[in-house]
């Protein structure tokens, strides 16, 4: 089969399908890149944990109807470097050849024992219009200030997934670290766990994208005039399988109100890092307020922070390493820190800043 | 240092009656100027748009026009008194030339041509449908000086615009190259319009056999370019006709 087709639309038709991040050694099918080419249509399709998407682009072919898999890196990798303005595919079930002005360049295939891979729903364009606009700035947020928190390793497993509500919070968390974040940006119409393939999805998507919901998965689409879009992601439920968050539970202990110092994140960085230069490793770190100062403390260093103080005086020892990570990961600068407690014992620190906030717990050596 | 603001400029009411007038006159404008603006159009060659083989082919597929959030209201002002203006100057050069004001009809039935075609007529226009190659398109008018005849068009400008014109417009000459292809008239008188003060200058031109071989060229391969979905090149970047195009957004796409 020889298909041309313009270049540009095709480049954005494999970014949108190829997320480096979501191709893991762990789901073998991520690999992969499906090619099915006919006399009008060039059709690319992807699957990753919990995610299919496909674009449809159209062209002009010649010969018979063909379904090929290659390397979807390599193909990215090698689309990215191509400037023409079309692009001329020869695609046999040994290799793809794609000729762009004068050059030539030859992608070998392997034998696919994988099979077909599995496609999206097909959302029509009536449909999508019923959606509701995907909201780039939501998934952006969740993905550069919330996803810090979410462990590669851990004793429980349900911590691996974000925790999308319904009531509009996303949350994030590593019980191990005792470290979760809030913010008000799940975009859900019932509360989900999604994987971090998911997330790195959601921040790929074209400007015109639109969701709707579809049995248990969400679809989304975005028709313009060079491509369809379609993916479909199926997030997990909390189960006895996947586990529970306990996200209101965490939501009641972040929301207690027993005083409060108003400080700057980056001052308290700047001691965390002097800290780290003279400190033993594993050295926790004590953050105390007093009537009328804020200091951080450790066998080395007595850093006094300035902020304005709220309330009565407390000691929280923390981990060192997971403040300074909370802290370089909220968004605004200006932060407010209060004290929590559990059954009447301090238990640890909620960091907010703008509309997020990241619950510390205290050091338990 | 800095001049004072003459805020007097920016007062354009000065009672409740004033400002509701105003209110709902411009609202009114404003949305019709939109939903123009998004209306999708015929597919066919635009001859004012010639020059971009891509905002041909957006056309001939059909390609819905960018959604338009802030209408330019001074471009549609400035449109609506070309079209005054042109129809000020047709009423009065019919009464001047008398029988030499040809009717496109009547030059199409004694000069036929070798395309199939639907005509409209207007007040002083004729609108002409070719089927194949798909254009529609209305003449400013068919004129006879001596025994000679000329394909009119009037083009209306700003003073500074027109003040410096020696000779047609490049632009202009692409427009008129295409009426002139399909009816078969290569000679060709601009005249060039003052907006504010009145001003006229008129230039001739010749649109030669080698101009239509390419136009005509160029429509078939859009044409095949249209079937084959593949984008055909756009203008150079930085071109002024890329400024207020429709089809911008979708043009990105294209690369």
């Amino acid at each position: 089969m020889k298909f041309s087709v313009s270049t540009k639309p095709l480049k954005k038709a494999v970014d949108l399908t190829v997320i480096p991040k979501n191709v893991t050694t762990t789901f073998q099918r991520s690999s992969l890149l499906q090619i099915s080419a006919t006399d009008k249509e060039l059709k690319l399709n992807t699957e990753s944990d919990s995610i299919q998407s496909e674009v449809i682009l159209y062209g002009t072919g010649t010969g018979e109807p063909i379904t090929v898999c290659t390397d979807c890196i390599k193909l990215k990798s090698l689309m990215s470097t191509i400037s023409a303005a079309q692009v001329d595919l020869d695609i046999t079930e040994s290799a793809i050849t794609i000729h762009a002005n004068k050059s030539t360049f030859t992608i070998p295939l392997e034998v696919n024992s994988i099979g077909r891979l599995a496609e999206p729903y097909h959302i029509t364009k009536e449909e999508l219009a019923q959606g509701i606009d995907v909201d780039n700035e939501s998934w952006s947020f969740i993905k550069d200030h919330q996803m810090f928190a979410v462990p590669k390793d851990t004793t429980l497993p349900v911590c691996r997934y974000t925790y999308l509500g319904e009531d509009g919070n996303s949350l994030t968390g590593n019980v191990d670290y005792s470290l979760f974040t809030v913010a008000p940006y799940s975009q859900f119409t019932s509360t989900a766990l999604v994987t971090t393939t998911i997330i790195n999805l959601m921040t790929n998507l074209p400007e015109t994208a639109k969701m709707i919901r579809h049995v248990d998965s969400y679809v989304i689409g975005a028709f313009v005039d060079s491509y369809e879009y379609r993916v479909q992601l199926t997030p997990k439920v909390e189960s006895d399988d996947v586990g529970f968050y306990n996200a209101d539970m965490i939501m009641e202990i972040m929301n207690q109100d027993n005083g409060s110092i108003k400080t700057s994140a980056k001052a308290i960085i700047t001691a965390l890092q002097q800290s780290n230069l003279l400190a033993d490793a594993n050295t926790p770190i004590s953050l105390i307020c007093e009537a009328d100062k804020v200091h951080l403390k450790d066998k080395r260093i007595d850093s006094v922070i300035d902020a304005e103080i709220s309330g009565e005086p407390f000691t929280v020892t923390l981990v060192p390493e997971f403040f300074k990570s909370a802290l370089t990961n909220v968004p605004d600068n200006e932060i407010i820190i209060k004290p929590v407690f559990t059954e009447g014992e301090l238990s640890g620190i909620v960091v907010e800043s703008g509309v997020m906030s990241v619950l510390l717990g205290q050091y338990e050596g | 240092m800095f001049k004072s603001v003459d805020t007097n400029r920016y007062v354009t009411f000065n009672s409740d009656a004033s400002n509701k007038l105003l209110t709902t006159y411009s609202s009114f404008l404003h949305n019709r100027v939109r939903e123009d603006g998004m209306r999708p159009r015929s597919h066919t060659f635009a001859p004012s748009g010639v020059r971009c083989k891509r905002k041909s082919w957006f056309r001939l597929r059909g390609t819905t026009p960018d959604p338009v959030d802030y209408p330019d209201m001074t471009l549609d002002f400035t449109a609506t008194v070309g079209t005054l203006l042109h129809q000020y100057i047709q009423s009065n050069l019919q009464e001047a030339l008398q029988d030499d004001w040809i009717s496109v009809p009547d030059y199409l039935k004694s000069n036929p041509i070798p395309y199939k075609y639907e005509l409209k007529v207007g007040e002083y226009e004729t609108k002409v449908s070719i089927l194949e190659p798909p254009v529609s398109f209305a003449c400013d008018g068919i004129i006879r000086i001596g025994d000679k005849i000329y394909l009119l068009e009037i083009k209306t400008s700003e003073y500074s615009s027109w003040s410096n014109l020696t000779e047609a417009k490049p632009h202009h000459i692409d427009q008129i190259t295409t009426y002139g292809t399909l009816l078969g008239i290569k000679d060709v008188l601009f005249m060039y319009v003052d907006r504010q003060y009145g001003g006229i200058k008129v230039f001739e031109h010749t649109i030669t056999s080698l101009d239509s071989f390419h136009l005509l060229d160029m429509m078939n391969y859009v044409q095949d370019m249209v079937k084959k979905h593949i984008a055909p090149p756009g203008l150079p970047a930085g071109d002024y006709m890329c400024t207020n195009c429709e089809y911008q957004k979708s043009c990105k796409e294209w690369g």
